[in-house]
């Protein structure tokens, strides 16, 4: 064993979950077996330290830890689920998935759980950030970001996660995965309630911390930046969207590459696998096992099957769908056709959770060089789908957008709604370039873009 | 209604907790236990259940909050968790340039419940599988083009016990039961969906299983498939810059749930800045913004029977209130809790601060953000309107971080001309500002067409904090909307 996952809990400052956890696990699979069942269980330790801040101090602070478990049984095409915290109560845990197996009609699909496979084991774990440190970070960033502005609020959030997870079936699988990371955020509002200049920057991490000063510094300056503001018509814009605006975007591509939509029709995938549907310039890998480029990284995915970096998106060919055991089972008649993309539990789907996009040669500066009349967009806010279908979304820009002029940035403009397909922004030919400096986010490790046209539908932050 | 925890537990943590040097500590445990049932085209594809429960204790230190919490309960862990408690407020208390001071409120010992004829945790699993299969199954008109018909059960306990260093005892046990069913057509690039009695797993309630029995899946399934089946015949809904729309209900609830997060005071004061964002509505605009026109009355309700947002007391320990935001038309309230209502200089919180299990801190959360209803009936407000649209069931929505930019997208559309429906319209779509969009409001329909609708969905905080509100409303008309946005 090259690495040993449970080395990431620190045992002295949250106490040793393991004899519980392996107690619990073996005690509720020897319990599923002497009942005649098949069984998938997993023992689930969660430590999260988050801190918020606001009005330039810290307002919220958390230190959680949990240990939990969840069963799923089978049998003869039936199913069902449990999961607890009560984690001195296995019996009834036992009890209420029994119950539940026992009322459910047989699915004609389900296939059971899916068989073992063995894979290589990676350290997935983050620096740790204390509790102290995360309030130094606080304090490093107001005073930061008063050196810009003395009367800026800042607000933020500096946060550290660590996940463990064991999962066992009676299939033989028996697998431990564990992983850490930790997010930083800064925001800066300037100027008086009427009139506000807004300012955000923020980053997820694993190994080396950010500045959080020169977070602070840069989110001061787009407040102050947008203190004042040029209006603009709702229209077709060339636009240069920066990595935090295009995770946005990314997000919508990854989770509407489900299994179901892509088999009901729902989905901006259905009936193109194969597809050229982006532009050749765009690349996505998945990239689970991959802790220095992407932050969702996990060994197995919720049903115990390893997880596998692949390219899902090649040239802007679409190239990949993810399935758990039940979908793959369902649409393509095969229980281990799975991916290692199942977000766990009980028919729980899948999902590609750790993309990373290919990064061009150009940083922002060199693409916003390159547009004589358009829009930078420094993120996107409230995304929603309009229409799965086409990959039709709005929302709106937040936090810095800019008029381009002649190569320059030209002064902040009022923030817009926009009404667009993020498979029409992405089309062949629509896609200028991609940008060489890539951020790190929850679920997608993105650089900038720079688009020929991007559509606004409306203003927004106005009364009238 | 007996509580799980052990009072000695509860009375030990307490303790533990103010042998710290601490301003104000309490201790809160929460158990969820909660049932979910999906059947899809007839088969089951969802049956699971879930239990959690464990005890978070709160300390102010210093003028700054502290919180850890664990699900592993015994006095070695409460050490512990007093200790990471202590220590995590000792930090923030090296921030803050402004200490937190709490808003007075009564000591309370109180042991209370939703009100339910029948427990939706312990009906036998079968009878409610059984109703989903057979609604699942009604909804099936045999036509190859529908591609899902869905019919869903959720419901779950939310069993709070908080005890204050202030004094206050609270047990408190919240049933919430729902359900709905819809169908899925599909016709080539053309994708319809329609849902009964509400989008995103129906409707919700305070309620006990009678609920769930009350909405009728079976005989409401197949309007669902009929409408989905229409939907793709139906033209699409034209763009339009000054059209006159009633909205009903279903859709009318997500506008008061998304211009409800605007009467946040924890928004309105910044403290949301990072991430949910803040608030047009700034705090010296109380008493001066008109948010509509004089027929717009909005409360922020938590005692509304069967509201999704009722309950008796905040996970504060404050007593839930009826609270006037919008009192016609013009803004004179806020939603508030015990650390932001003094920043007003009020004395009292409004009682809003829920949290999503013992290991969250309590934020402010919607209630029940009601509109009150007028003296139009539906009937009326259709035969008066000559040129215009009816919208209902949200499909999609979003806003900006100041609540004031809004578009929002429907299952399904009708036209209206000369005072009658005259056919189905399909991605109905609108958008607006949010002042001058209810300053557009010519007509409230009356009390008998106001009907309770359920968000359990809504999200705020990080950690990231799934909360349920309610909202209710009449059918209400609104003039010059521009409507038909997402139109190729």
């Amino acid at each position: 064993m090259s690495w040993d996952p449970r080395s990431i809990i620190d045992l002295g400052e949250f106490g040793d979950p393991f004899p519980t956890l392996d107690t619990g696990v073996e005690k509720l699979l020897y319990m599923a077996r002497e009942k005649g069942y098949e069984a998938q269980v997993s023992g689930n330790v969660r430590l999260e330290g988050v801190t918020r801040f606001a009005v330039s101090q810290v307002t919220q602070h958390h230190d959680l830890s949990t240990l939990s478990f969840s069963l799923v049984l089978y049998k003869d095409g039936r199913r069902a689920s449990a999961n607890t915290t009560l984690v001195d109560d296995l019996v009834g845990l036992m009890k209420q998935a029994e119950d539940g197996l026992n009322s459910s009609p047989p699915n004609k699909f389900d296939q059971g759980f899916p068989s073992p496979r063995q894979s290589e084991l990676i350290d997935l774990s983050a620096k740790v950030w204390t509790t102290d440190e995360r309030a130094d970070s606080v304090i490093a960033s107001v005073n930061a970001a008063e050196e810009i502005n003395p009367d800026v609020i800042v607000a933020g959030t500096s946060s550290t996660v660590t996940t463990f997870s064991r999962i066992l079936n009676t299939e033989g699988t028996d697998v431990e995965s564990s992983s850490s990371g930790n997010y930083f955020k800064v925001n800066a509002i300037v100027g008086p309630p009427e009139s506000r200049g807004y300012g955000q920057e923020e980053t997820q991490w694993r190994y080396d911390a950010p500045s959080f000063e020169t977070f602070a510094r840069e989110a001061t300056r787009t407040a102050v930046d947008t203190l004042t503001l040029k209006n603009f018509k709702p229209g077709e814009y060339e636009v240069v969207l920066g990595p935090r605006a295009v995770t946005d975007l990314m997000n919508f591509v990854q989770f509407g590459t489900g299994p179901v939509g892509f088999h009901e029709g729902t989905s901006f995938t259905s009936d193109r696998l194969g597809d050229q549907i982006f532009d050749e310039k765009i690349s996505l890998h998945d990239l689970p096992r991959s802790p220095s480029k992407a932050f969702f990284t996990r060994l197995f995915d919720g049903e115990g099957v390893p997880t596998q970096d692949r390219v899902f998106v090649h040239k802007g060919s679409l190239e990949f769908i993810p399935y758990d055991s039940f979908t793959a089972a369902k649409y393509l008649g095969d229980k281990n056709e799975a991916t290692g993309n199942a977000g766990g539990g009980f028919f729980g789907g899948a999902f590609l959770g750790s993309a990373v996009m290919e990064s061009g040669v150009k940083s922002v500066r060199e693409q916003i060089a390159e547009v004589g009349d358009g829009l930078y967009v420094k993120s996107f806010w409230y995304n929603r789908f309009t229409d799965r279908r086409r990959g039709g979304l709005t929302g709106l820009t937040r936090n810095g957008l800019y008029h381009i002029k002649d190569g320059e940035l030209a002064g902040a403009v009022r923030n817009l709604r926009y009404t667009e397909s993020f498979v029409r922004a992405l089309e062949p030919g629509n896609v200028i370039s991609v940008g060489k400096d890539s951020r790190m986010f929850m679920f997608n490790t993105v650089p900038s873009l720079h688009l020929g046209r991007y559509r606004f539908s409306s203003v927004a932050h106005s009364m009238e | 209604m007996s509580s799980i925890i052990d009072e000695d537990i509860m009375a030990y943590a307490l303790e533990k907790g103010q042998s710290y040097a601490v301003q104000y500590v309490d201790v809160k445990w929460m158990s969820r236990d909660s049932r979910s049932l999906n059947v899809k085209n007839g088969d089951l594809e969802g049956n699971s259940q879930s239990k959690s429960q464990g005890i978070g204790i709160k300390m102010l230190v210093d003028g700054g909050y502290g919180f850890a919490a664990s699900n592993i309960i015994s006095r070695e862990s409460i050490d512990k968790i007093a200790n990471r408690a202590f220590k995590v407020a000792r930090a923030s208390g090296r921030t803050m340039k402004r200490p937190i001071t709490l808003a007075e409120e009564p000591v309370h010992v109180d042991r209370v419940q939703t009100p339910i004829r029948k427990d939706p945790l312990t009906q036998p699993l079968e009878e409610t599988i059984s109703i989903l299969v057979d609604a699942s199954k009604a909804a099936d008109l045999d036509d190859p083009r529908i591609k899902a018909r869905n019919a869903v059960f959720s419901a779950w306990t939310d069993h709070m016990v908080l005890w204050t260093s202030e004094g206050t005892r609270i047990d408190q046990k919240i049933y919430v039961t729902g359900g709905g069913v819809d169908t899925l057509a599909v016709q080539g690039s053309n994708v319809e969906r329609r849902s009964y009695p509400a989008s995103f797993r129906g409707n919700f309630a305070t309620a006990g299983y009678e609920y769930f029995e009350e909405i009728d899946l079976v005989s409401i399934a197949p309007k669902a498939t009929t409408e989905a089946l229409q939907l793709l015949e139906a033209p699409h809904c034209p763009p339009r810059n000054d059209a006159t729309v009633i909205i009903k209900p279903s859709q009318l609830m997500l506008q008061l749930h998304e211009n409800g997060h605007g009467f946040e005071m924890d928004r309105a004061y910044d403290y949301e800045a990072a991430f949910a964002g803040t608030s047009f509505m700034k705090p010296h605009l109380v008493d001066e913004l008109m948010f509509g026109n004089e027929l717009i009355t909005i409360y922020g309700d938590a005692t509304h029977p069967r509201g999704l947002g009722t309950f008796y007391y905040d996970h504060e320990g404050v007593q839930a209130q009826k609270t006037t935001l919008v009192d016609e038309g013009r803004l004179v309230g806020y939603l508030s809790s015990r650390e932001t209502a003094p920043l007003k200089g009020w004395e009292r919180s409004s009682g809003s601060a829920r949290s999503l299990n013992y290991a969250r801190m309590p934020l402010i959360r919607m209630t029940n953000i009601n509109l009150k209803p007028g003296d139009w009936s539906y009937d009326e407000m259709v035969e008066d309107t000559k040129d215009g649209y009816i919208f209902d069931t949200n499909v999609s929505w979003s806003i900006d971080d100041l609540r004031l930019s809004f578009q929002f997208g429907m299952e399904i559309g009708w036209r209206v001309e000369n005072g009658e429906i005259t056919g189905l319209i399909k991605k109905p779509s609108y958008t607006g500002i949010t002042p001058q969009f209810w300053n557009s409001a010519d007509a409230v329909a009356d009390e008998k067409s106001f009907q309770m609708y359920g968000t359990p969905n809504c999200g705020k905080g990080e950690p990231g904090q799934v909360m349920y509100t309610g909202h209710g409303a009449s059918p209400t008309r609104f003039r010059n909307v521009r409507i038909g946005v997402v139109q190729e």
